[in-house]
């Protein structure tokens, strides 16, 4: 029993001791400087990040924005619509008549009309 | 941020500190590294009996109480310390098997240590002893008697970090102090006890 007991009171000294172990400084200081580097990045502004750009807005960008763009855009309408009218009536519009232009029309293909009718008859 | 002064700090809990801490205190980082940082070395130090690697164990718990300063409830149950010697406990396991120094676990937890454990001692300064003779214990054993004889925490506790009930701490340290002994009585001489 006073064996126990010894051994019991050696063994509680031993875990005073081990109570008493401890980190040294260099594990305090690195300690420290990550608990820093937490707070600097967890307080840190917050930038917003530019917004994602779309397809239509990479190519208005590549075309030197949206001013060339209309230009662009007003040109082919006018190609357009100088395709779809008769040139008659462009010429109107532009006044090649003042001008003294002559307006001469050419029929690249052929008369549709002619094909379907065979004497007269359908 | 400014911290507060060192005297009003002293006062508030671990808890409290955490909130601090989040906000930016620096005061707050030193005191909780004080306080928490040499519990956390201690444990790591007796479960693994390697100075080193408890260093670098401990400075990963305490990178993880940082990162978890943000998210803390001062309202909850959880208790910091109690929080990081349950990191402690599991990256130590985690260590110990990946290396393979694991003993084996199960129901030997709970059963006395085999004899002829105090066999393995060797000579040595008084703390690579008590390493050596907690090594032979069972892992769950070992740690439970670190957090009860050298942490100090009251079985409760013990049963949260381990994730046990509190009769299965209450076994474990038992057993692991009477292994314990066993373990060391041979080495009475090389710890200076034997007069």
């Amino acid at each position: 029993m006073t064996r126990n007991t010894e051994t019991d009171a050696s063994l509680d000294a031993l875990f005073a001791e081990a109570r008493d172990d401890g980190p040294d400084a260099a594990l305090m200081a690195r300690v420290l400087a990550d608990g820093a580097a937490v707070q600097s990045a967890a307080t840190a502004p917050v930038v917003p990040s530019a917004p994602r750009q779309g397809w239509l807005a990479g190519v208005v960008q590549a075309l030197g924005g949206w001013a060339p763009v209309g230009g662009v855009t007003a040109a082919g309408l006018m190609g357009l619509s100088m395709g779809l009218y008769a040139p008659e009536a462009v010429a109107g519009l532009i006044g090649a008549d003042s001008l003294g232009l002559e307006v001469i029309s050419y029929s690249v293909t052929p008369d549709m009309g002619a094909l379907w009718l065979e004497d007269g008859d359908v | 941020m400014t911290g507060q002064g060192s005297a009003d700090l002293d006062a508030l809990d671990d808890g409290a500190l955490m909130v601090l801490f989040a906000r930016g205190d620096p005061a707050a980082t030193r005191l909780l590294t004080e306080r928490l940082l040499p519990r956390a070395f201690r444990h790591a130090a007796r479960v693994l009996g390697d100075r080193a690697e408890a260093e670098d164990l401990a400075q990963e718990a305490m990178l993880r109480l940082w990162k978890a300063a943000a998210d803390w409830r001062t309202d909850g149950t959880a208790k910091p310390a109690t929080w990081l010697h349950k990191v402690v406990a599991n990256l130590a396991i985690d260590r110990l098997r990946r290396s393979g120094r694991s003993v084996e676990l199960g129901d030997d937890d709970y059963a006395d240590a085999a004899p002829g454990m105090e066999a393995r001692l060797q000579d040595g300064d008084r703390m690579s002893a008590l390493d050596r003779a907690l090594a032979t214990l069972p892992e769950r054993q070992r740690q439970a008697v670190v957090l009860r004889h050298i942490e100090e925490l009251s079985n409760p506790e013990i049963a949260e970090v381990l994730g046990l009930g509190v009769e299965a701490v209450e076994s474990l340290t038992a057993r692991g102090k009477r292994a314990l002994k066993a373990a060391l009585e041979g080495q009475k001489e090389a710890l200076g006890y034997d007069t």
